[in-house]
């Protein structure tokens, strides 16, 4: 893997943030709707890609987290009144704490067993957002959700303004997901993911890694949903199926690169912004998810992101190692 | 790279497919088809989008719409929703960016609301519901509806009750359908009024396949009536499993069920003398003589090559409508529109192939945008369903 | 309550052999190969198809199940080929990925054949047999025995042919089987199509009491999975009895608290038991590779 200096890779993406916020002024509604959507999967999948990528764990519940971050901003927001600045840390409190809670569960279990047990906690979060109706609206979901608040000399559209909180919220998780792979306990993690016996024989906290990787990877699930019920201003359970959301987060972090962090940025442009501005049938785009997934794992297990890398690797001398 | 990626591939596709049809050609109203054209829902969506290309393609070819001095030409722009609330909103976007100013849809009940916050926010756009029933959609000022509500369903189920004076009655509802679920405390309290005692009320989802642990309940407390509202997959196999664990009451429907599907998934002889209660279909219409709809009819099967879907009616009148109302308003803007959509009366829309209850005044709409459009008894002979003249025999 | 309990135990034990007929094929293919095949639902779904189409075409039932066998057999060898045999030696993860990619390009597949429009086929058999104190349908009956003898003709093959020794062999322990000269490609196309036929005799059966449609696998898969780890993976006996509790506890799940909380009920058994014994209620510690 490329191991650029931090401070490097920090200036790169930030310019990346400042290129992409800057055509969100220029693009219409629409295409600024895209991007706003393709940051918010982008998020999901860095904050996913921590725990798949970096410990080997395959996680079907982050969809039910997902949707955890939605609806506790919906009930704070809209019902507690609270500001969204306000309800946003707390809905990443929360589902990390959710995030932490099933960990310590789900940790118990390994390889099969740990993904049949996520998966059906990923469904029961999704029932429990449709049978109780008193608090998520049931079936028919959550209305009235209240915007984040525009600050007066933000002088922009409301969709551009949406899309730049969500290309924020990627740079910060992204940014986040840099410190933390590149931190003693991210470094445990991929001694898990590589050996958990070894790394256990090596003394490592293989617990606490872990934990420390899902809570992460929780936190920031929700702070994404917390921000797509807000500029959503409507949710509903549809939108945090397992199935749904679940699978295709998955299929964004290995079509992007498992265990890169701009692998699965990539991952969501590709398989969540270009189907839509394509607008391909349903069948053929779920058709392509599959088809691609499949081409991925079994001739590029490390993703697109892998396959640049070693183009870049070729083309900038010989396989130089920078 | 990075973000750089992404922001390079969407910059591409922008390229590429983007920019789009910024402004309609001149004498050109741009009318957005919002429906599931692909995705789970395509059996009831493609229908949709069908009759709205049919009813344009007639009006263009009868002179277009006339509107003041000027003769303006339908176009429609075709959106695909895929019955998902995400998708749905980026294709409302989609079409709100190229200035598509009138939409028609959608179907879905998950969609719509999704759609609604931001339709209200804006004054370039009206929206004129064709397909979902659930409560709550329409505003009256610039969403429309010219469906029927759950409640306008419901009404049908009423009657009957009325009708028949069934004692008891025993309920199985889809609880992923929105409309439904939103409506059943005020049905079982309307049946309530009637003197049938609600024995029970039980829920399963869409593609639930067992519901023999609800109905075994539901049939030890021997209801005179089953009551199943959802989807017609669902209702057949409910329908089968109540009459073997020996359910020998009458079984009533309440859901859009077009005869060929109900018949992919139950026999016709264990359908016979089934109630269904909603407002006719065009295939009803047609059943019962109406001149207008066996014209769609006939338009439709040499168009497409098969016979309409249940809802291809309504969103053939849903481009009426906006044609008389454009005429009406003798402008294209949005807010004149508007306001002669509320003003638009029954008589104003002769093409109409639905028939429609006027509001006391005579209007189409009430202040709240809606249609009075209400569920009718039919029941199932031989192979599909009959509108029923009277109720009681 | 109490007087519908019979009922509701019959209604129960009909579901559970229904997850049990999907589970075995589910749990073979996992026991013996160490693949957790999402695509199983998927053997299922086309079993049905395939089902319908020949009996829609006028065959008769049996025989039409019969062909619908054969063929999904063909498509367990060529999906093992394509999908798993590249990735032989990857992680368990990637195999996992692998199995939900197939799922999904079957499901679009099927779609683009047939449509999203539900159907059933129409019953080969569609007595009720009613005593005093519940009913059960004669197809119910057939499915329950088609569990039995689908057990029975596996135990069989595993047990009383050079097939099954060198089945089991790969089971226990896949490189030992190797230099003992057992050929791996053989066992594993025998242990595919003998698990799609599984899969495939489930969805012809099931396909004419529920509606068939590309997704009908998804569901059934993910109760097998629970199945699989209530019973212990790789476990026949597991997959019998882990399908019969199931389908008994959601029935009395749905039938004695509240019809919405079926599926919930479901999996917050499967998280319990985890809970408690994290291999399973009567797996053994998990075979890591």
């Amino acid at each position: 893997m490329i191991a650029m200096p931090l401070h490097k890779s920090v200036a790169i993406a930030a310019i990346a943030f400042a290129l992409a916020a800057a055509s969100t002024l220029t693009l219409n509604d629409y295409f600024v709707y895209v991007v706003t959507i393709g940051a918010i999967f982008a998020t999901l999948a860095v904050a996913f890609d921590v725990l798949l990528g970096f410990t080997g764990y395959l996680s079907l519940a982050h969809g039910a987290l997902y949707g955890l971050g939605a609806y506790a901003c919906a009930l704070l927001t809209s019902r507690y009144g609270l500001s969204f600045w306000v309800a946003l840390p707390l809905c990443g409190a929360l589902t990390g704490a959710a995030g932490a809670l099933i960990a310590l569960l789900a940790f118990r279990t390994r390889g099969l067993y740990f993904a049949v047990l996520t998966l059906g906690i990923g469904l029961i979060g999704h029932q429990l957002f449709l049978v109780l109706p008193n608090l998520t609206g049931g079936v028919g979901g959550f209305v009235g959700i209240p915007g984040p608040e525009q600050p007066g000399w933000l002088a922009v559209r409301a969709t551009t303004y949406y899309a730049l909180l969500a290309l924020t919220l990627l740079l910060v998780t992204f940014i986040c997901a840099l410190l933390f792979v590149r931190s003693r306990l991210g470094a445990e993690c991929l001694a898990v993911r590589e050996d958990l016996t070894l790394a256990q024989a090596l003394g490592i906290r293989v617990s606490s890694a872990r934990l420390a990787a899902f809570t992460f990877s929780a936190v920031f699930a929700g702070l994404a949903g917390a921000l797509f019920a807000s500029i959503s201003s409507f949710i509903a359970p549809e939108s945090f199926t397992v199935l749904g959301t679940g699978f295709q987060l998955v299929a964004l972090v290995v079509v992007g690169g498992m265990g890169t962090l701009w692998g699965p940025i990539l991952g969501a442009a590709l398989l969540t912004a270009l189907p839509e501005g394509l607008r391909v049938a349903a069948t053929l785009s779920l058709l392509a998810y599959g088809v691609l997934l499949l081409i991925f794992i079994i001739f590029a297990p490390q993703g697109i992101a892998s396959l640049i890398s070693r183009t870049a690797r070729r083309i900038g001398g010989g396989g130089r190692e920078p | 790279m990075k973000t750089f990626v992404t922001t390079l591939s969407l910059c591409l596709a922008t390229g590429l497919f983007g920019a789009g049809p910024s402004i309609a050609q001149a004498q050109e109203i741009a009318i957005g088809d919002l429906h599931p054209i692909t995705g789970p829902a395509t059996f009831y969506g493609l229908p949709e989008s069908r009759g709205i290309h049919l009813a344009a393609e007639q009006i263009n070819a009868a002179g277009g719409v006339k509107v003041g001095a000027t003769t303006y030409k339908i176009r429609i722009v075709t959106e695909d929703d895929q019955a998902s609330p995400t998708v749905g909103v980026a294709a409302l976007r989609k079409l709100m960016a190229a200035d598509v100013r009138y939409i028609i849809g959608p179907l879905a009940s998950g969609v719509a609301p999704a759609l609604k916050p931001i339709i209200e926010r804006s004054d370039k756009v009206t929206q004129l519901i064709d397909g979902s029933i659930a409560d709550d959609l329409t505003n009256g000022k610039n969403i429309f509806r010219n469906q029927a509500t759950v409640s306008g369903y419901n009404i049908a189920v009423v009657e009957l009750f009325k009708a028949r004076k069934f004692g008891s009655v025993a309920v199985m509802t889809d609880r992923f359908h929105a409309g439904f679920m939103g409506s059943q405390s005020k049905l079982m309290a309307d049946l309530k009024g009637l003197g049938a005692n609600v024995l029970g009320e039980e829920y399963y989802k869409l593609n639930d396949t067992d519901f023999s642990a609800a109905l075994t309940n539901l049939k030890g407390k021997n209801p005179a009536v089953l009551l199943i509202r959802g989807y017609p997959a669902e209702g057949a196999l409910i329908t089968k499993q109540a009459r073997q664990l020996g359910f020998t009451g009458q079984v009533v429907w309440e859901m859009v069920s077009p005869p060929s599907t109900v018949l992919k998934n139950i026999a016709a002889s264990e359908m016979e003398g089934v109630f269904n209660c909603i407002p006719p279909t065009t295939e009803d219409y047609v059943k019962l003589g109406d001149a207008k709809a066996k014209a769609l009819d006939a338009a439709y099967r040499a168009k497409f090559g098969e016979g309409p879907g249940e809802l291809t009616g309504l969103s053939f009148d849903a481009v009426h409508i906006l044609k008389a109302a454009f005429e009406k308003a003798g402008s294209i803007e949005n807010a004149a529109v508007n306001k002669a959509m509320g003003e638009l009366k029954l008589a104003d829309v002769p093409a109409l192939t639905t028939k429609y209850t006027a509001q006391p005044d005579g209007r189409l709409f009430d202040d709240k945008g809606q249609v009075d459009l209400r569920g009718v008894v039919s029941v199932w002979k031989g192979q599909g369903w009959e509108p029923m003249t009277n109720l009681s025999q | 309550m109490l007087e519908l309990l019979p009922q509701q135990l019959v209604n129960g034990l009909a579901l559970g052999s229904t997850y049990a007929l999907v589970a075995l094929g589910l749990t073979l293919i996992f026991g013996v190969l160490l693949i957790p095949n999402f695509a199983h639902g998927e053997f299922y779904m086309l079993g049905a198809f395939i089902t319908y189409a020949l009996v829609a075409a006028g065959l008769n039932f049996w025989l039409a199940m019969l062909v619908s066998v054969v063929c999904i057999m063909a498509m367990g060898g060529l999906v093992d080929r394509l999908v798993f045999r590249p990735i032989e030696t990857a992680p368990a993860l990637s195999l996992m990925i692998s199995a939900l990619a197939a799922s999904i390009i079957l499901q679009q597949v099927a779609t683009m054949i047939w449509g999203t429009e539900p159907r059933t086929i129409p019953a080969p058999l569609t007595g009720v047999i009613r005593t005093p104190f519940f009913a059960v349908t004669q197809l119910q009956l057939v499915v329950m025995a088609s569990v039995a003898a689908a057990f029975g003709a596996v135990w069989l093959v595993l047990n009383r042919s050079r097939l099954g020794l060198a089945i089991r062999a790969t089971a226990q322990n896949r490189d030992a089987a190797m230099l003992m000269g057992i050929s791996m490609p053989q066992v594993r196309f025998a242990t595919f199509a003998m698990g799609a036929a599984l899969g495939a005799i489930a969805g012809a059966l099931l396909g004419a009491t529920f509606p068939i449609y590309p997704s009908m696998g998804v569901n059934p898969v993910l109760k097998a999975f629970v199945v699989l780890v209530l019973g212990g993976i790789g476990s026949l006996w597991g997959a019998i009895f882990g399908g019969l509790v199931l389908g008994v506890a959601e029935v009395l799940v749905a039938g004695y608290i509240a019809s919405e909380l079926q599926d919930i009920g479901a999996f917050a058994i499967l998280v319990l038991v985890l809970l408690v014994r994290p291999q399973g209620l009567f797996g053994r510690a998990q075979v890591e590779r």
